[in-house]
């Protein structure tokens, strides 16, 4: 219904003109690396590449490059012309001089079964058992399976051609012939394979049939060449024929080939393009077409493909593939041969009116029909309009560059010039407002504000407090304050009548404000000539967006914010679209096909739709058809190499110890934006994180030494949808000694060698201790010797001096006679020696006793000596003279040894003497004398000891001057 | 050697080729096409009713082209009508393999497998007013759907034009183009046949010429032709011969001639006059074939191999006086 009325309102408005409406298609062609732009046919793989069938070789599209593969790659012929991906995902492909090639477990082969039949292969369908047909063009059907059955059906009906073939569920053949469609049943016995015609389906017997398409499982459609449609209908297994009128101002339309996809038919054509239509109560609709009109390169389509992402690839005739990702964008250009700028536009339900030099356009909005077209003819300046708005009676106001203002009354069609300033700079408008019935006017000398009833007037510039006259846009919020942007370091309000101006990034910098919009919450937003986008808020503009965050230039034109929320910036190189919720950045450039400058402040919205004029016609952005795709783009590795090495092999790699160089290239397969693909990769056992987002598609490691490596990458899609992941592991042994093994052989080494030296020591220490033991016996036994030497010696010395002793002994008073002289008395007497140089000696001279106690020098045999001369010679010093001074006594003897030892003051002359103490005790008198030498006399009397001292000299030796003293004491 | 030569002289056929790609061509001459539906009587001028050309797309030619006819419709303005339009002729284009190396497509009579290749269009026209002296195109074309041909240079395409019902003559025209809707020739391209059935001019004193190419096998020629009804005379002219007068044929009739060829004429064209006689004669159809000593037909090129061959004279030694 809706193409009629489009067909009505066309004949209706003749004379009116419309848009050319295009879409952005990208292209993969000869520039790409494709090897030729015939495009026969399309098909995506299970790992989402996609086989670009053509007459000069197999192309294989990552997304990013084009792979080509040719005969010498295992193809059988270059010339592909059919093509086919059966239930298991392998990839069958029938060429233009028969033979086919198969796609099998990423690699490309022959297929030798029919490789005879030299005659076009046209389609390739695949029966319910796994069997794989094929549809020779002059010579008939031909299949085989996997379990290497094989059927060759030659010519099964006489004098026709074959094209397409529609295997049924109930496993009826349907083939399209140059004349029609014949039904054939399939049956295996024991004498082979048979296929029988069962029925010839009622059609136009000229009609060559290329494609059928079973549209959702219900209906059967089969196309003619010639660009006829009919509805194939089973009943009880008889079919039939109807045919379905579309309606199509090309007549000799030539139907190449027509797929299904998204719940339409894509029609390809050789004069028409694509057509996308719709079956609907048994019609069909073309809902749209792309070919030339719609910016497609040609208007010959052999071929369409819809791939897991939903993107439409279009198989040129000559041309290449296009590709069409989405319709978020929608092109309208008046003349493409002519630049055409917008510069102003405005939109509502109905009604688009775009502006340009001296030109202004009506146009039905829906169908982009042009109502009327309005020139000087009607009043218009040969000047730049800059803005247009619409006041509450309908009057059209537009701004021009030199012109002032202009308004066209609502039944009016002329317009009027509004001289509102005899200023002359009052005359170049940058932008209009509307507020009640209120005409606010940006000019060069400040804001106008008209009113358009009256005619009143009223001026806000620098004398009442705007910060500069130059105004660049105006905008009235929804709660009716003006906000007025200047080129200035403020951004100003009019709030009734008063003038408030906020500072610009702390009003420290100059800002050329280019337009203002407000988001659902009521924030203002403003563009700005060089420094991005702002906020503003009642303390000024200080949030500020740029290059920085991702906008494609600082330098904004124009800023709309829609009901998503996203604020929508134009720029002389393309769109930024940042979202309010995150103020991530998305930005849209030419690989979105937009290619022309966008214009200051021509922009409009309304609800789902943005509109921005350009140097050259208009850019539409729908919001409905912007859709995330949430289709995980497929990772792989496009090549893995070890010191420039390349592995293409997605096995694990082993390396023997060293160090290396790793390269990995990376593989996001997303045929939806491919340009844009981003990955995160970490190689464990190296790194300790993934790494951030990335659009580099190759990564290196360098000084990789031992150890077990495990790359992984993930991509994410041009919308940030994660994919799958990809990994390899690459393992570089370990060296020799860093095995546990050589651990276990050093430590059983070292042990070994530890024990080994143990025993050796212990076994040289054995040696050592037996030598020891025999030095020891040796020794020993020497030693034994000399002691018994030594003994028998010390036995004749011991019995010498014990022999000495005995004549010793006999000098010394008995101990009877002591006891006799000395009842109390005791002897105490403990020579060091056998023979000692102490002696005592006690007698009765002149009934006085007499006590003496000595100690010669040395000890032994010398002291013996010495005793033995001392005695002799105390026994001359006693005489009755001497006994009452027992002092003389020691004098004499002192002399007597001088003499008797040749004692002098030489040096080495001997200094050998003794020590003496003489008591005589007279009881008589009862007076006791004592002198010593040396010698100390101790008188222990009623329990006190007291201390009778010696003189300080010994008897004998150098000291000739020695006097003795004669010390008394009563008893 | 066959290779070499043609290769030799591919230089001067890139020259020839500046000429546009019609069929017949300006430098032929040649009003139009016939092809006569299968009732017609041989005496009209069509032996077999039907006519095969090949067009040559050069290799390194790799974009869409289209293969134009001109009024191809029986009827209306052109046509030679018998009484009522009731002629339908079928025009079928051929590609890939056998195209032209199959053998019985290079034959001078339709027989045996001369439709080889694949099948790339078949169109049928009666008498439908909107093609008359108008334009149909055939495409676009894919040159890589031809077969590829190193000695005649390019990848061909074959189409067959056969009169399959009615009496009547087809008059029509060929362009090889690259617009489906103007005549835009392919730099390179040529067409050829290897018969040609052709309506003469009705007016006196015009010459229409056929092109054979004369490849370096060749050493002597016999041309046949059929129905020439006596019309003025056949004189073959090359770069070593001008005028030579080869034999005509009465009505419904075949006559056959020989001409021996020089060393000079060799990798050249030779350019076959049809002069018209004296007396006017209307409607004038004739066949036209050339065969090399072995019976082989050799191909005419609507633009000549090597350019319109020019008489270069006598070559004379003048002994040197001493």
């Amino acid at each position: 219904m809706r193409i009629y009325i489009i067909w009505i309102l066309g004949f209706v408005l003749m004379g009116s003109y419309t848009f050319s409406q295009e879409y952005n298609f990208q292209y993969i062609n000869q520039n790409k690396g494709l090897s030729n732009n015939f495009v026969n046919g399309i098909l995506q793989d299970d790992r989402g590449y996609l086989f670009i069938c053509t007459s000069e070789g197999l192309g294989v599209y990552d997304g990013n490059k084009v792979s080509m593969y040719y005969q010498k790659d295992k193809l059988v012929d270059d010339f592909i012309s059919a093509s086919y991906k059966d239930k298991k995902g392998n990839l069958w492909f029938g060429h233009n001089q028969g033979g086919s090639s198969i796609y099998y477990e990423g690699k490309l082969a022959h297929v030798y079964i029919g490789a005879g039949i030299g005659s076009q292969i046209n389609d390739i369908a695949e029966d319910s058992k796994g069997r794989i047909w094929f549809v020779a063009q002059d010579y008939g059907l031909y299949f085989f399976d996997e379990n290497n059955d094989k059927g060759f059906f030659e010519n099964p009906s006489s004098n026709r051609l074959y094209y397409s073939l529609y295997i049924s569920e109930q496993d009826h053949y349907l083939l399209g012939t140059d004349k029609g469609i014949e039904v054939y049943d399939f049956s295996k016995d024991s004498d082979g394979n048979h296929l029988n015609k069962v029925q010839n389906i009622g059609l136009n017997e000229e009609n060559q049939i290329v494609s059928f398409v079973n549209l959702n499982g219900k209906d059967l459609l089969a196309f003619s060449r010639t660009g006829k449609v009919y509805k194939i209908i089973s009943e009880n297994g008889i079919y039939k024929s109807e045919e379905l009128k579309y309606y199509n101002l090309n007549k000799d339309i030539i139907i190449t080939n027509v797929t299904s996809a998204k719940g339409y038919l894509w029609i390809s054509t050789l004069q028409d393009g694509v057509l996308k239509t719709q079956i609907q109560e048994n019609q069909l609709f073309i809902t749209e077409k792309y070919n030339k009109s719609s910016g497609l390169k040609t208007d010959a389509i052999n071929t369409t493909y819809v791939d897991r992402e939903g993107v439409l690839w279009i198989g040129t005739f000559g041309e290449g593939l296009a590709a069409k990702e989405d319709d978020i964008f929608t092109y309208y250009f008046i003349n493409k041969k002519e630049n055409n700028p917008i510069t102003a536009i405005r939109v509502n339900k109905t009604n688009l009116y775009t502006a340009s030099k001296g030109k202004i356009e009506h146009y039905d909005k829906q169908n982009v029909i042009c109502y009327k077209t309005y020139t000087d003819q009607n009043g218009l300046p040969n000047d730049d309009i800059t803005s247009m708005i619409f006041g509450p009676d309908s009057s059209l106001f537009i701004g021009t560059t030199l012109n002032s203002v202009y308004r066209k009354r609502k039944d009016s069609e002329k317009f009027e010039q509004i001289i509102f300033s005899e200023d002359i700079l009052s005359r170049t408008i940058s932008d209009l407002e509307i507020s009640g019935n209120k005409l606010y006017i940006a000019t060069l000398n400040g804001v106008y504000r008209y009113d358009i009833y009256s005619g009143g007037v009223n001026v806000f510039n620098i004398t009442i407090g705007l910060p500069h006259n130059t105004i660049g846009a105006l905008f009235k919020t929804s709660d009716d304050r003006i906000i007025i942007g200047t080129n200035s370091a403020f951004i100003s309000e009019i709030i009734n009548d008063e003038i408030f101006n906020y500072p610009i990034k702390d009003g420290l910098e100059v800002i050329e404000v280019n337009d203002i919009f407000e988001d659902k919450n009521g924030t203002v937003w403003f563009s700005s000539s060089g420094a991005g986008i702002f906020k503003m808020n009642k303390e000024g503009a200080s949030y500020n967006i740029g290059t920085i965050d991702g906008l494609i230039s600082n330098y904004c034109n124009a800023i709309r914010i829609n009901n998503q929320g996203d604020i929508w910036v134009s720029h002389n190189d393309g769109l930024s679209k940042v979202s309010l919720s995150d103020t991530s950045v998305h930005i849209y450039d030419d690989y979105y096909g937009i290619q022309n400058r966008f214009l200051r402040s021509s922009i409009d919205n309304l609800d789902n739709e943005i509109w921005f004029g350009t140097e050259n016609g208009i850019v539409l952005y729908n919001s409905d058809k912007d859709i995330k795709n949430k289709v995980s783009p497929i990772t792989s590795l496009r090549y893995v190499t070890i010191n420039d090495t390349i592995f293409e092999s997605n096995e694990p790699i082993y390396l023997e110890y060293g160090t290396y160089k790793f390269g990995f290239g990376l593989a996001g397969l997303s045929l939806k934006g491919g340009e844009k693909i981003k990955y995160k990769f970490i190689l464990e056992g190296y790194d300790d994180n993934w790494s951030s987002l990335t659009d580099k598609n190759s990564v290196y490691y360098t000084r990789m030494n031992d150890g077990e490596y495990t790359f992984r990458v993930k991509s994410y899609n041009a919308d940030g949808t994660e994919g799958t992941e990809a990994t390899i592991k690459i393992v570089v042994y370990e060296p020799y000694w860093k095995k546990w093994w050589f651990y276990a052989v050093c430590i059983v080494l070292f042990l070994s060698i530890g024990i080994g030296i143990l025993k050796y020591r212990e076994r040289s220490f054995i040696k050592y201790q037996e030598k020891l033991k025999r030095d020891l016996a040796l020794r020993t036994r020497e030693v034994v010797e000399q002691k018994n030497k030594i003994e028998a010696i010390n036995k004749d010395i011991t019995d010498s001096i014990n022999y000495a002793q005995r004549i010793q002994g006999s000098i010394l008073p008995r101990e009877e006679y002591v006891k006799q002289l000395f009842p109390k008395s005791f002897i105490f007497f403990r020579p060091r020696d056998i023979v000692s140089g102490d002696f005592y000696w006690c007698g009765e001279v002149k009934g006085k006793q007499l006590m003496i106690c000595a100690d010669c020098t040395g000890h032994g045999v010398p002291g013996g000596f010495m005793s033995m001369i001392s005695h002799i010679l105390l026994r001359e010093a006693l005489n009755a003279e001497t006994i009452d001074n027992p002092a003389l006594i020691l004098q004499q003897v002192n002399n007597n040894i001088v003499e008797v030892l040749k004692q002098t003051d030489d040096f080495e002359s001997n200094r050998d003497g003794l020590d003496l103490a003489i008591v005589v005790i007279d009881k008589q008198k009862m007076e006791l004398k004592f002198a010593g030498a040396m010698r100390p006399l101790f008188v222990y009397r009623n329990g006190v000891c007291n201390v009778i001292k010696g003189d300080r000299h010994s008897l004998g030796g150098i000291n000739k001057d020695k006097s003795f003293e004669t010390k008394f004491t009563d008893i | 050697m066959r290779l070499y030569f043609i290769t030799l002289f591919i230089p001067i056929i890139l020259i020839g080729n500046t000429f546009s790609q019609g069929v017949p061509s300006p430098e032929e001459n040649i009003p139009f096409l016939v092809t006569f539906g299968n009732k017609a009587k041989k005496s009209y001028g069509d032996d077999d009713n039907c006519q095969i050309f090949f067009f040559s797309i050069p290799k390194a030619y790799n974009k869409p082209f289209y293969i134009r006819i001109f009024d191809p419709e029986t009827g209306g303005e052109n046509d030679e009508i018998v009484k009522v339009e009731d002629t339908e002729t079928t025009f079928e284009l051929f590609g890939g393999k056998g195209t032209i190396t199959e053998k019985d497509a290079r034959q001078t009579n339709p027989t045996g497998n001369y439709k080889s290749g694949n099948l790339l269009h078949s169109i049928s026209f009666k008498n439908e007013k909107e093609y008359d002296n108008k334009w149909y195109t055939i495409g676009p074309l894919d040159p890589s759907q031809g077969e590829y041909s190193e000695i005649y240079m390019g990848n061909i395409f074959k189409l067959i034009c056969e009169g399959v019902t009615g009496d009547d003559g087809n008059l029509y025209k060929y362009f090889l183009s690259t617009s489906s809707t103007e005549n835009i020739p392919i730099p390179g391209g040529n067409a050829f046949t290897f018969e040609y059935t052709i309506r003469l001019h009705s007016g006196l004193n015009q010459i229409s010429h056929v092109y054979p190419f004369i490849d370096e096998n060749v050493v002597s020629i016999k041309q046949t032709n059929f129905d020439l009804d006596n019309d003025g005379t056949l004189e073959l002219s090359s770069v070593g011969t001008k005028g030579y007068q080869l034999k005509v044929s009465g009505d419904n009739e075949f006559v056959e001639s020989e001409y021996k060829i020089v060393a000079r004429e060799k990798g050249t064209s030779l350019d076959i006059q049809f002069i018209k006689g004296k007396k006017k004669i209307s409607n004038n159809n004739v066949v036209i074939h050339i065969t090399n000593q072995y019976g082989e037909a050799l191909p005419f090129y609507a633009v000549p191999i090597g350019g319109i061959p020019k008489y270069k004279g006598l070559i004379s030694v003048k002994p040197q006086n001493k």
